[in-house]
């Protein structure tokens, strides 16, 4: 008789484990979700959505032009990523060679605005400072102009501050209306300028530029 | 005769007690489990990430995941989610990022949020100097939890 009950007992908390244990999983199952794009079927009561927009800051530390100072028979030094180095003016600054390049990695087209976060007279400091870009296709026909839907049409002269170099902004600006993203044309070239007075500032100075880039 | 009567007896003992303490086990899991779920959490989302250290910088909008593109050691890539919910109180969002993406990636402040209320939130990425050339992965989960 007590065995029977026993084992009744024993048989009764099987059940009720098992049914818990599986409304546990069902709970939790329930629960956890993953964001899986755009035809997500996420839960009316709770949302996350991952928006087409993303940016990236550079700073202009990682153009590297070095240590060094304006001669003292100048009033200014002018130096460029295209390989500027007045060297009469300019003393131990390093030539660069090459600016900064933005990719468009993902598989949507995207507008493109860029800023700084100092001006000429923030960043160096003296009389008459120069902070400038200038921007180009690295690869041709990367920036166009917006075609219908999310298409890119090109236009040789959609991208902004191609011809000469322009003052940086320190608000966002546009600088390309349709940067592709389909390879060989998703590269853009940002050139730098900047010219140092014999008055500037010294020590570290650092300015960063950042570009925001918005799915069309 | 005996001796085997008992050695069937304890036998059968021992099985009702390992029965018996895993039957408390998973009934605990269960409970805990129950209790998450139905208390404790209200919604959880698991997003994709990924952050590739490369030469030269690039910008990825694609929104199946938070793919920050590629990055240079020294710069900073962002991206944006947005959030809300119909529950009929405030949530506590808190965040949890996992991989080796990990070492990069700022995970946001928690915050609470009103019902109805969207919040937008920005996820960056900062890679050191040092980081190793490769690709990055990973997870950010995104825990609506009761207060």
């Amino acid at each position: 008789m007590s065995e029977d009950l026993s084992n009744r007992s024993l048989t009764i908390l099987v059940a009720v484990t098992l049914l818990i244990t599986l409304a546990g999983t069902i709970a939790v199952y329930t629960t956890f979700d993953r964001i899986t794009g755009a035809a997500t079927t996420q839960q009316a009561f709770a949302r996350i959505n991952i928006t087409g927009r993303a940016s990236i800051n550079f700073t202009i530390s990682s153009i590297d032009w070095g240590s060094g100072y304006v001669a003292d028979i100048a009033a200014y030094c002018q130096l460029n990523t295209e390989g500027l180095n007045n060297l009469a003016n300019c003393t131990n600054f390093t030539t660069v060679y090459e600016g900064l390049r933005l990719e468009n990695d993902g598989n949507r087209n995207v507008e493109v605005n860029l800023s700084s976060n100092n001006s000429a007279a923030q960043l160096l400091g003296g009389t008459s400072p120069l902070y400038q870009w200038k921007l180009a296709n690295n690869e041709s026909d990367s920036c166009g102009s917006k075609g219908v839907g999310s298409n890119c049409v090109t236009n040789a002269s959609a991208l902004n501050f191609q011809t000469a170099y322009s003052t940086v902004s320190t608000a966002s600006t546009a600088i390309c209306p349709c940067f592709r993203a389909n390879n060989p044309s998703d590269l853009l070239n940002i050139e730098l300028q900047i010219r140092i007075p014999s008055d500037s500032f010294t020590g570290l100075r650092e300015s960063t530029l950042t570009a925001v880039a918005t799915s069309i | 005769m005996k001796m085997k009567k008992h050695k069937g007896v304890d036998k059968v003992k021992r099985r009702d007690l390992l029965i018996t303490l895993a039957c408390v086990f998973l009934l605990t899991a269960g409970l805990v489990l129950l209790f998450f779920s139905l208390f404790a959490v209200y919604k959880v989302y698991d997003i994709d990430m990924e952050l590739d250290v490369e030469d030269s910088p690039g910008l990825n909008t694609n929104t199946d995941k938070l793919d920050f593109g590629s990055a240079v050691a020294g710069n900073s890539n962002s991206r944006m989610i947005v959030i809300s919910h119909e529950y009929k109180k405030p949530l506590l969002i808190h965040f949890k990022v996992s991989g080796n993406i990990s070492q990069f990636v700022d995970a946001p402040q928690d915050f609470y949020l009103e019902p109805g209320v969207s919040k937008e939130v920005t996820v960056s990425t900062v890679v050191t100097k040092g980081a190793v050339k490769a690709k990055y992965t990973g997870t950010m989960t995104v825990y609506f939890r009761r207060i």
